[in-house]
């Protein structure tokens, strides 16, 4: 079979993105680690993508992409060096965001020019067709999906996103919130929503279409490096609204103000050094080092009354004996926490947690909002997900069905009873399991199905979940035994 | 009593149970001779075997279909809310607790175990907890008496004089609760631990097929690959070892068996496995799965070749990498020489990683010699052998993490059981009726009951 492509005629955004995907051994060969390369490249792209779409203006003509890449050997790198540095304070204010602290880890000139070549020789035709949004988020997928490289803790599956956002039905003229925007999956997913049902806006009074490009998506992030990408992301998706750089449980929480549509998968882990919310309006989780009860407080307050919200939380969120049970009483009180959805596990590239979506709607009062609580089994006896098999938009199809069209919950819906994989709970049954809402009633042979998986990285991954999933259980043992105070036992005389 | 919480007290086992339906406190149970099948049908009387009862879980399916000829006697009968302990058998076996939360009908305590009843006014599964720590287990373990170990029994009149520490009642309802989350989780955390075993060996397995299918070297969007077809030859029906891929990657072949090994099995130079030492001067090598079984000082049996070997057992499909002098142990050892253009690791990771086709404890030898291997230049030879070592390195001290762990699991438990004797578990609460008021509601309503008549036929065999 002759070298060439694999595929003839039409070239896809997949073979780009593994193209560029490639380059990351040239990057590799000059120290550059797999969880830097999608900056470095972020970079280039970003020029080169100004350039593709004429957008050069924004820039000051001696930094364009052309300044870069005609030029040859160390002045090449000394010249994008500066670049980087000088577009940091660039007038056009999303520029000088993406390029804040903008620093390149290359030191060999040959590697610089092998990059600006290949950039240089993709089918930007082709990429421009497709959209260089779409681009970019198979590049930020492609990352995440590398488990080296760290980066999947800041992805969400985009079949999820996608299910997600087919249900909670963003509307134009609402604000949307992501307070852990990671790569701005969510926010974009979001726009694309609003942008399809509304012929890409056309039609929308010029008002309405400033909002929707400028204030409607609003959101945080932590991380200096995952927030330059998502800013990234929607600025190549059409989208210019204001990503802050900061901590949602620091007082940059409160300051995002409220929103009619939250949708967000906070980050997985413990916060490092154990540290608490510094926000004073928090009440709840004001003392837990527990950051997804924290984001879970965060979101209710955040919501306007009628507001709705689709937050990813661990199984920790739905169990925990103590800040998380009371969490749950005052969330049940203060929103209408009407469906769960138990996910499957290893469909995340972080390892092996197990996540649920809480879907709620706040209160117009704050009192006994939630009268039942509707749970879709979507963990027990599915398919090992992983490398080999993937997660699809029809694995959420029969979840998508039951769940109705309705938004907030209130669409017709059957207790599929103790086969089935959709029932219901009253919040009196829910009380009586000490509000517990790690539900779960099905038989799972889910250990057959890892028996199935045969790519070594997903069953380290299956294996590294198991520890993770006992150290959370004995972590639980622990806090219940250190957490409650005021046991010492009175001794008799 | 000193050191025990506010309303608790210290009482005997037997002061916290209530009369059986015949007035006595403790009922054993009755051995005929049973079919060795359990009883299928409810409405079939079966005999429970000690095995039913274990530290603190039982399971009716555990049981011996009483024969249709003999008589079934109902007032051994077990049911929900009977607590049993084993009293008779190897020392380990002898004095274990279980609670029976839930069971089928018809089935009736044997001659080795005693059925009791706790008190409805206390906590049942309290009294489950207090037998299975580890301070009380010690001290029925010091009740015991018999000839041997195997054999031990415990009696009714020592068992008597067993004590516990008693909370109040409600706060033994606490205590239960409190355990039965946290013993969730334990039981959860120990679910998981023990898929790992299997896991990792899969993993083993995958990372042999992936280096040798050329994934863990070549880059991913590489030149497609040649359709290497493997030798002509492999187009027969002779059955030989398989790999779990077809095509090779450029530069690749396939080699058949005598290419990549030279068999220098020694006929006559070998130690049968009764004169294995603990010690010697050599190591001595078998188709085991222990890498060195024994020693001996044998020089005339050490094997002629120069080291490293890559030993296959026959038999056992064993694989193992030796870089000594050896001495070849009982039969079925096959000693492989690497040829001179194979690393020696990669050959021997090359038979790890060969699946051979499983004909239990038969010669495996013509299907290794029938079977072709994966080839490669030298210098990918050597990446892949670090490739597969680091892999293995990991995988080995993740699996020695979660055994690790799983032990400490058990010392967890224990530890969780004693905090709650010593009323560390749940806070005490002075509005309580305290366990002295307890025992003595009991202690009395067993006095106002009927007392157990006289002459009757004695339950036990």
């Amino acid at each position: 079979m002759a070298n060439g492509e694999l595929t003839r005629g039409r070239v896809t955004t997949q073979d780009i993105v593994g193209r560029l995907w490639n380059l990351c051994h040239v990057l590799r060969d000059d120290g550059v680690g797999y969880g830097e390369y999608v900056t470095e490249l972020t970079f280039l792209l970003f020029l080169k993508m100004l350039e593709e779409t004429q957008r050069e203006d924004r820039l000051p003509a001696e930094y364009r992409w052309k300044t870069i890449a005609s030029r040859e050997g160390v002045e090449q790198l000394d010249h994008y060096k500066r670049a980087l540095l000088e577009l940091g304070k660039a007038a056009d204010p999303v520029v000088a965001q993406i390029f804040t602290d903008a620093q390149t880890r290359l030191r060999k000139p040959a590697n610089l020019k092998t990059l600006t070549t290949a950039i240089d020789g993709l089918d930007w035709f082709s990429a421009r067709e497709e959209g260089l949004g779409e681009l970019y988020e198979g590049l930020l997928e492609k990352n995440a999906s590398e488990k080296k490289s760290g980066a999947g803790q800041y992805f969400t599956p985009r079949p999820l996103i996608d299910c997600i956002v087919r249900l909670m039905k963003p509307q134009p003229g609402e604000v949307i919130q992501d307070p852990a925007a990671g790569t701005a999956g969510f926010l974009v997913a979001a726009d694309r929503y609003i942008k399809d049902a509304t012929d890409d806006l056309y039609g929308l009074p010029q008002a309405q279409v400033f909002f929707q490009r400028n204030t409607a998506l609003t959101g945080i992030e932590l991380v200096p490096d995952t927030h330059r990408l998502a800013l990234m992301n929607l600025m190549l998706h059409g989208v210019e609204g204001p990503i802050a750089l900061g901590d949602s449980l620091s007082p940059d929480g409160e300051a995002l103000g409220k929103a009619d549509l939250i949708l967000t998968n906070p980050p997985f882990g413990t916060k490092k050094g154990g540290g608490r919310p510094s926000r004073s309006d928090f009440s709840v989780t004001a003392d837990t080092s527990n950051k997804q009860l924290a984001f879970v407080e965060h979101v209710v307050r955040a919501l306007k009354p009628g507001g709705r919200a689709a937050v990813v939380v661990p199984d920790n969120v739905l169990f925990e004996d103590n800040t998380g049970r009371r969490l749950r009483q005052w969330l049940m009180e203060l929103a209408d926490l009407h469906t769960i959805l138990r996910l499957p596990t290893g469909i995340f590239y972080a390892q092996g947690v197990k996540t649920n979506v809480l879907f709620l709607r706040r209160g117009e009062a704050d009192r006994a909002n939630t009268k039942a609580v509707w749970v879709y089994d979507l963990r027990a006896n599915m398919p090992a997900f992983g490398k080999t098999r993937p997660l699809t938009r029809d694995d959420f199809a029969a979840f998508e069905a039951a769940y109705g069209d309705d938004p907030n919950g209130g669409a017709e819906r059957t207790d599929e009873g103790p086969e089935g994989r959709f029932r219901r709970f009253t919040r009196e049954e829910i009380a009586a399991r000490n509000d517990n809402l790690d539900l779960a009633w099905l038989r799972d042979d889910s250990d057959a199905a890892e028996d199935d998986l045969s790519d070594p990285e997903d069953i380290a991954a299956a294996i590294l979940g198991h520890l993770r999933a006992a150290l959370a259980e004995v972590e639980a043992v622990d806090a219940e035994l250190t957490g409650e105070e005021a046991v010492p036992a009175e001794a008799e005389a | 009593m000193s050191g025990l919480p506010t309303g608790w007290t210290e009482a005997a086992v037997l002061d916290l149970l209530e009369p059986l339906s015949d007035g006595r406190l403790i009922h054993q149970g009755w051995s005929p001779r049973c079919e060795t099948v359990p009883s299928s049908d409810p409405d079939d009387w079966g005999v429970l075997k000690t095995t039913a009862i274990q530290d603190g879980w039982f399971c009716d399916e555990h049981n011996k279909r009483l024969p249709d000829k003999l008589d079934p006697r109902p007032l051994l009968e077990v049911s929900a809310g009977d607590l049993l302990m084993t009293c008779a058998g190897p020392r380990a076996r002898c004095g274990v607790p279980a609670l029976v939360r839930r069971t089928r009908p018809r089935l009736m305590i044997s001659g080795k175990m005693y059925r009791m009843r706790p008190s409805r006014h206390a906590e049942p599964a309290y009294l489950e907890a207090a037998l299975r720590t580890s301070a009380v287990q010690l001290a029925i373990d010091q009740l015991k008496t018999g000839m041997s170990e195997s054999g031990m029994n415990l009696t009714h009149e020592r068992f008597a004089t067993l004590r516990i520490p008693v909370a109040p009642a409600a706060e033994q309802r606490r205590i239960v609760a409190k355990l039965d989350v946290l013993t969730d989780r334990t039981a959860r955390s120990r679910g998981d631990l023990d898929r790992i075993p299997a896991l990792a060996e899969r993993y083993r397995r995958a990372v042999l097929q992936a280096a040798f299918g050329g994934k863990l070297t070549t880059l991913p969007n590489d030149e497609p690959r040649d359709v290497l077809t493997p030798s002509s030859a492999l187009q027969d029906d002779i059955e030989r070892g398989r790999w779990e891929f077809e095509h090779l990657p450029n530069g690749w072949e396939w080699k058949p068996f005598s290419e990549v090994f030279e068999d220098v099995t020694h006929s006559t130079r070998k130690l049968p496995t009764k004169e294995y030492q603990e010690s010697g001067r050599y190591p001595v090598v078998d188709q085991g799965e222990v890498l060195i079984p024994g020693h001996t000082d044998r020089e005339d049996l050490v094997h002629p070749s120069e080291p490293p070997f890559v030993i296959f057992g026959d038999h056992t499909r064993c694989v193992k990498f030796i870089e000594e002098r050896f001495v070849q142990g009982a039969d079925g050892v096959k000693v492989l020489k690497p040829r001179p253009d194979i690393l020696p690791k990669y050959a021997a990771r090359l038979l790890e990683g060969l699946e051979l086709p499983n004909k239990g404890y038969s010669r495996h030898n013509k299907f290794l010699r029938a079977s072709f291997f994966p080839v490669c230049d030298g210098g990918t030879q050597a990446e892949i052998v670090r490739r597969i070592d680091a892999a293995f390195a990991e995988i080995d001290r993740l699996t020695a993490e979660a055994e690790a762990a799983r032990r400490l699991l058990d010392r967890l438990d224990q530890a969780i059981l004693a905090k709650a004797f010593r009323g560390e578990l749940v806070p005490q609460d002075p509005a309580d009726e305290s366990a002295g008021v307890l025992l003595e509601r009991i202690r009395a309503e067993r006095a106002a009951a009927p007392k157990p008549k006289r002459g009757r036929r004695k339950a036990a065999a």
